[in-house]
């Protein structure tokens, strides 16, 4: 059977069996090949009517919080990416500023993916991972040899972000080590810096450090 | 009365001013793809519920990032609730194969044909989405619009930019082949055998 053979077969709806089909198709075979390929299209019928059953009524103004969350932090990191791509169009007079921009930049701290970790009050947190290049951001670990302590709080904000919210605070953890939720992980952009403080058993802070990580294939 | 829907190409100017970073884009966009965890809980019942309440939450979130990934090859040929069924229905099936949870075969009811000789159980939706993937393009869009989309031929000829003969072409080819796919013969060529 052909393709043409098979277009008139469906169009006319023949009956595999019938002696219409069997002049035009000429072969047992052939009418067997008929008799699937309209149990085909009939299943095909069916898998659309389901889509279309599953797909009725699905969509609401309601939005839960975490896809719009996450829709919202992608479209800014494309947007992001957008600016980077306009500018780079800019560069001869960019560049002139930049070089100026740079002078001043350099005498304030900034965020760099690979910048050394910091410590403060005499902390020693050691090993945090990540740092810097990963593969995948999955949780937080590190190891404290420092004062005895109550209670670590982990807080991850955004490299590229213009405030200084956290994107993520853990709850109170008594390890050394704070696994995310998928959730949670959807939320993280490419890159982050991310801090982890010690507080003795009167909430007071006794030690941090922090670290910044990316991710690279 | 049902508020209309929006047609495939708007929802292309819509994927698209999302990808493109504008924040307009980011409440409707989200409003569209909240379908999919709804997608999923409604595939999973009819499946028999293979997998639990946890398993879907955590699909859900899993789904959306294999979604976003893809999502600068929506095209606009279908409406976006099309193609994103088709991203629910494989993660789904998927994630019940490694749960080693297989979903329930579809119920011998839906299988009935009206007026026709009895129930028949050939192909199984699961049969025919990943036949209609593998067959792939052009043959596959043509397959999709006329059952999935409900579109007539010449609705989806005007949709992929192609002549109706063209499109009629395509789609009876496109049957044969993928009837070769599901009875697992042997490819055959493209040309009709004379």
């Amino acid at each position: 059977m052909n393709d043409d053979q098979l277009r008139r077969a469906l169009e006319e709806g023949l009956d595999p069996s019938s002696d219409e089909a069997r002049e035009l198709l000429g072969s047992v075979e052939a009418q067997e090949e008929l008799r699937d390929c309209q149990r085909l299209v009939a299943g095909l019928e069916r898998a659309g009517d389901l889509q279309r059953s599953d797909l009725h009524g699905v969509t609401s103004e309601e939005v839960p919080v975490w896809i719009e969350q996450f829709v919202g932090q992608r479209v800014a990191e494309r947007g992001k990416q957008r600016t980077v791509r306009s500018r780079r169009r800019l560069w001869i007079p960019a560049l002139m500023a930049a070089a100026a921009l740079l002078m001043l930049i350099s005498l304030w701290p900034t965020r760099e993916p690979e910048a050394p970790t910091r410590t403060i009050l005499g902390s020693s947190f050691t090993a945090l991972e990540p740092s810097g290049p990963c593969a995948e951001f999955s949780g937080f670990s590190w190891e404290y040899d420092g004062p005895a302590h109550g209670y670590f709080v982990v807080q991850v904000f955004s490299v590229d972000s213009s405030t200084d919210r956290a994107l993520l605070e853990s709850p109170r953890l008594t390890e050394s080590l704070w696994s995310l939720s998928p959730r949670e992980i959807a939320l993280l952009p490419e890159r982050i810096e991310w801090e982890v403080r010690a507080f003795d058993g009167s909430t007071r802070l006794i030690g941090s450090r922090s670290a910044s990580a990316f991710l690279s294939p | 009365m049902p508020s209309p829907e929006p047609s495939p190409s708007q929802d292309l100017a819509l994927v698209q001013r999302a990808l493109n970073g504008h924040s307009d884009a980011v409440r409707p966009l989200a409003q569209r793809l909240g379908c999919v965890p709804k997608l999923l809980a409604r595939i999973n019942a009819r499946r028999g519920s293979p997998l639990t309440s946890h398993d879907l939450e955590d699909l859900g979130q899993d789904a959306l990032i294999a979604i976003w990934k893809k999502l600068e090859k929506f095209s606009g040929q279908t409406t976006l609730e099309g193609w994103l069924y088709r991203f629910c229905f494989l993660e789904f099936m998927n994630r019940s194969r490694v749960k080693g949870r297989m979903p329930r075969p579809m119920p011998v009811e839906l299988d009935t044909l009206e007026g026709g000789e009895g129930a028949s159980d050939w192909p199984a939706q699961e049969e025919v989405e990943e036949a209609l993937r593998e067959l792939g393009y052009p043959d596959e869009d043509v397959i999709r619009l006329r059952h999935f989309e409900n579109l007539s031929f010449d609705q989806a000829a005007e949709a992929l930019g192609i002549p109706s003969s063209t499109a009629k072409t395509r789609y009876y080819r496109g049957i044969r082949r993928l009837r070769h796919r599901l009875r697992g013969l042997a490819p055959e060529g493209h040309r009709d055998e004379r």
